[in-house]
């Protein structure tokens, strides 16, 4: 397949990996005979040579307690990463780490578009065609007051009308560059001024959300995340304190500690913490929809917990919004002491109408994500036996589609 | 990347737009237009909405019109007209009322037959009588003894007003399942208006599917899968414990493998990486709901739990060959909620209410996520808020089961596969079956 398609990028071939983990295909065996000689052949290259999957050494990512993500800053991982499964953020971009190239294209040293220019240029056409529209209702309205003032209109021939129409347009496109000057114009002032020789140094990291930061070290083993020592202190790792304090790298029941102290503000101390940390519950929903196959991307501007990608963000919209409902379960969560420590109550219709409104507007579907809280025993024990799997599989999913649904446009 | 898809949202009112059409205000004009001209049934356009005044004479002019027409369409009388007038008595022990000689078409749809007559539940006589197709009439026994005195005949009974109907067949129905509220009126009114056929769950015996998913045919592909399954889920209860799911090594695949790689797959070899991931459980909505267990701190001398939540009207559409002798199944099922008294329901509440509705799975041949929105139940729920209803359907969705990279359906024969290009949504690579 070719790298580029229609003259652009084949993002098929681009983003070929699902996941930071590369997978040793077998070639396919068609209707010719000479395929199955190939598999036998790739067989055996990989008898005598086993490739490995997770990439060695694995990649790094260092803890921020100010930010409460994980950062990379490695340029070969940070691609990595969002080309494999589209984790993390650009510190400087909306999404994907584009910020050296659109500094590089500012100055004009590099002429490739990055998607915030391309999405300025659709706001600008997209004004244009409101202001005409503002343009032609106000001119209607002013000939109907003219007509009832008796005024007689004439008829204006129709060149007349587009020689005054188009003087107006370009009045008011004037006035918009006056106001707005536009970034095309400042970039060529900009190339013309400077000599183009110059270094542009990366300033963006990526920072990766405490889940994905998990669900990357823990579920995939790709990642290894150090901590600052001062962070990992006794308080955090809890009943042992035996870590020595120069070490930087982690194992997962501790990072587990840190990340749900840190789901709170302040960090939370470690006695407190229960069943329905925020990070407990943002990383079960994480890692289930990540385990099945969906791209897994935080969903704030969409005000909802997680939005659901079919292969990734370059290739199709979401489709699905997820908002988490916990559930508690048990005896516990029914006394009286369980019930004032709930940390979550049942949501009102409004609120639940808010969300689904801004859902149908967007064309996503609101997923109500009922995840189930164990008792807060299931803590101690983790406590006790440190086995994380053994904590995530007492959670429970179960996901209900929401949709609002019109009568008069389902009678037949 | 959320932020992509924030700037692709068009601009409100292109053909894609879901534009609820209840939601706007009526042009009465065209009303005026239908009582003037009665022989000719033409339904009403809508009008175009002004947002705000621009002191045009037009404007103004149009806005009289529409005044003068909505007064003139609420001051018409109406009366019951001699041949079509439908008497019913208001049976109060039996909550509803009994209707003597059904002329009307509503009748079709509407009461149920018992002995000789047809009695009506509380939301079918108001609605009648406040469409103005029912006379109902308060009993003689109900009556003060000296005006009932007239003898035997028509005249000793006396029509109900509307007012009085309201106060008496709202909160009526201590034998029925649940006692009408306003709420559920607001609901029956709306549906009925909209020319829905609406009757009461629980009245009319529903001669509904299973509500169980049928058990499954064992095939040699389905029974291996299953084991498979079986044999993971005990293979992964150990696995995790400090991480990580993904242990080094050689991987062919990230999603579920071919159907040859399936039947040779053995528990040594459960090398597809999302497969290793799945360690949270979820639900699946294929398996037949199990009844919830009574918890050890719930008295069972209790009545049921009052936060229960329960289907209350099934709902056809207009074109449905409904018969109430024998009642097809719904169309939509709808559970009426009080927004001001209830939030968002609870699991329990959620799966128990979805448990009995009739199990739906969507068709093989949908796509992915029209499979998903259609969840293999669904119910409609409507929350109602002082007579403002909002509907929203709830269905469950089968996530666990439709993975991408999971159904085999979707997975052309093992040999035949063009590689390079990947189907919608195909795993990301071709798989084999050889050793690692």
């Amino acid at each position: 397949p070719s790298d580029r398609r229609n003259g652009r990028p084949n993002m098929h071939l681009i983003y070929s990996e699902r996941l930071p983990i590369k997978v040793h295909p077998l070639p396919s065996v068609t209707t010719n005979p000479l395929s199955v000689v190939h598999v036998l052949l790739v067989l055996a290259k990989h008898f005598f040579t086993t490739p490995e999957s997770i990439p060695s050494p694995v990649y790094e990512g260092s803890f921020s307690t100010e930010t409460r993500s994980v950062q990379i800053t490695a340029t070969t991982t940070i691609n990595a990463l969002w080309k494999c499964g589209f984790f993390g953020k650009g510190s400087l971009s909306r999404s994907e780490p584009a910020w050296l190239q659109t500094e590089k294209n500012r100055r004009g040293l590099y002429l490739k578009g990055t998607s915030e220019i391309v999405t300025g240029k659709r706001r600008k056409e997209r004004r244009k065609f409101k202001l005409d529209r503002q343009r032609a209702q106000l001119k209607a309205l002013e000939d109907q007051l003219r007509r009832e003032r008796g005024e007689i209109l004439e008829e204006p021939s129709a060149d007349q009308t587009n020689e005054s129409q188009s003087a107006t347009a370009v009045k008011e496109e004037t006035d918009a560059v006056d106001i707005q000057p536009s970034p095309v114009a400042d970039a060529a002032l900009l190339s013309t001024e400077q000599t183009d020789s110059i270094e542009v140094l990366d300033q963006e990291h990526l920072q990766l959300s405490l889940e994905e930061a998990f669900f990357l070290a823990y579920g995939l083993g790709v990642l290894r995340i150090n901590v600052p020592s001062t962070v990992s202190s006794a308080a955090i790792n809890g009943l042992e304190s035996s870590n020595e304090a120069t070490e930087a790298s982690q194992d997962s029941y501790s990072l587990m500690n840190l990340f749900r102290a840190h789901s709170y503000f302040p960090p939370a101390p470690i006695e407190t913490l229960s069943p329905d940390d925020p990070f407990l519950l943002q990383y079960i929903t994480y890692h289930h929809f990540r385990s099945l196959g969906w791209v897994v991307r935080p969903g704030l501007k969409f005000a909802c917990d997680y939005m659901l990608y079919l292969k990734g963000p370059v290739f199709t919209h979401a489709e699905f919004a997820i908002v988490i409902v916990p559930n508690y379960k048990g005896v516990h969560w029914d006394s009286e002491d369980g019930q004032s420590s709930k940390r979550y109550r049942a949501k009102d219709w409004w609120r639940m109408h808010c969300t689904n409104r801004v859902q149908s507007h967007v064309f996503k579907t609101l997923v109500l994500t009922y995840v189930e809280v164990p008792e807060p025993s299931v803590i101690k024990e983790f406590q006790e036996h440190r086995d994380v799997g053994g904590l995530l599989r007492q959670y429970k999913v179960r996901e209900f589609c929401i949709k609002r649904w019109t009568p008069n446009r389902n009678r037949d | 990347m959320a932020d992509i898809d924030e700037d692709a949202v068009p601009p409100s009112g292109q053909p894609g737009v879901e534009v609820d059409l209840s939601e706007e205000a009526q042009d009465f004009r065209f009303l005026a237009n239908l009582l003037n001209a009665g022989s000719q049934h033409k339904l009403p356009k809508r009008g175009e909405k002004d947002f705000e005044p621009d002191a045009t004479q037009m404007q103004t002019s149009v806005l009289e019109a529409s005044r003068a027409a909505m007064e003139d369409a609420l001051s018409y009388t109406r009366v019951h007209r001699g041949k079509n007038r439908t008497k019913a008595i208001l049976d109060y022990g039996g909550c509803g009322a009994f209707v003597e000689k059904p002329h009307d078409r509503h009748f079709m749809t509407m009461g149920r037959w018992t002995g000789g007559q047809i009695w009506l539940a509380p939301e079918e006589a108001l609605y009648l009588l406040e469409r103005g197709s029912l006379d109902v009439q308060w009993p003689p026994d109900l009556l003060p003894g000296d005006e009932g005195a007239h003898g035997a005949g028509e005249e000793d009974t006396v029509p109900m007003s509307l007012q009085a109907a309201y106060s008496v067949f709202i909160g009526m129905g201590q034998s029925l399942e649940r006692p009408l509220t306003m709420e559920m009126y607001s609901v029956y009114a709306h549906l009925k208006r909209l020319g829905y056929i609406v009757i009461r769950a629980g009245i009319a015996q529903v001669e509904g599917p299973t509500t169980s998913p049928p058990a499954r045919t064992t095939s040699l592909f389905s029974f291996l899968a299953e084991r498979r399954s079986r044999s993971a889920a005990a293979s992964l209860e150990k696995r995790g414990i400090a991480g990580p799911l993904v242990s080094p090594g050689l991987y062919r695949s990230y999603g579920a493998s071919s159907p040859i790689h399936r039947l040779t797959i053995s528990n040594k070899m459960l090398d597809d990486i999302f497969h290793l991931l799945r360690i949270i459980p979820s639900h699946n909505p294929t398996t037949k709901p199990t009844d919830t267990p009574t918890p050890p701190y719930f008295d069972p001398d209790q009545t049921p739990d009052p936060d229960a939540l329960s289907i209350t009207f099934h709902v056809y559409k207009p074109s449905s060959n409904y018969s109430k002798r024998s009642p097809p199944p719904p169309d939509y099922q709808i559970a009426v909620m009080s927004a001001r008294e209830t939030t968002v329901p609870s699991l329990a509440q959620l799966s128990s209410l979805l448990a009995s509705t009739p199990y739906a799975p969507p068709p093989e041949s949908m796509p992915l996520y029209q499979r998903l929105k259609k969840g293999h139940r669904n119910v409609i729920l409507a929350i109602v808020d002082c007579g403002i209803v909002s509907y929203l359907t709830a269905s469950d969705a089968g996530f666990a089961i439709e993975g991408i990279q999971w159904s085999p359906r979707k997975r052309g024969p093992p040999f035949k596969r063009s590689g390079g290009r990947k189907g919608r949504h195909r795993a990301a690579k071709p798989t084999g079956n050889g050793p690692r």
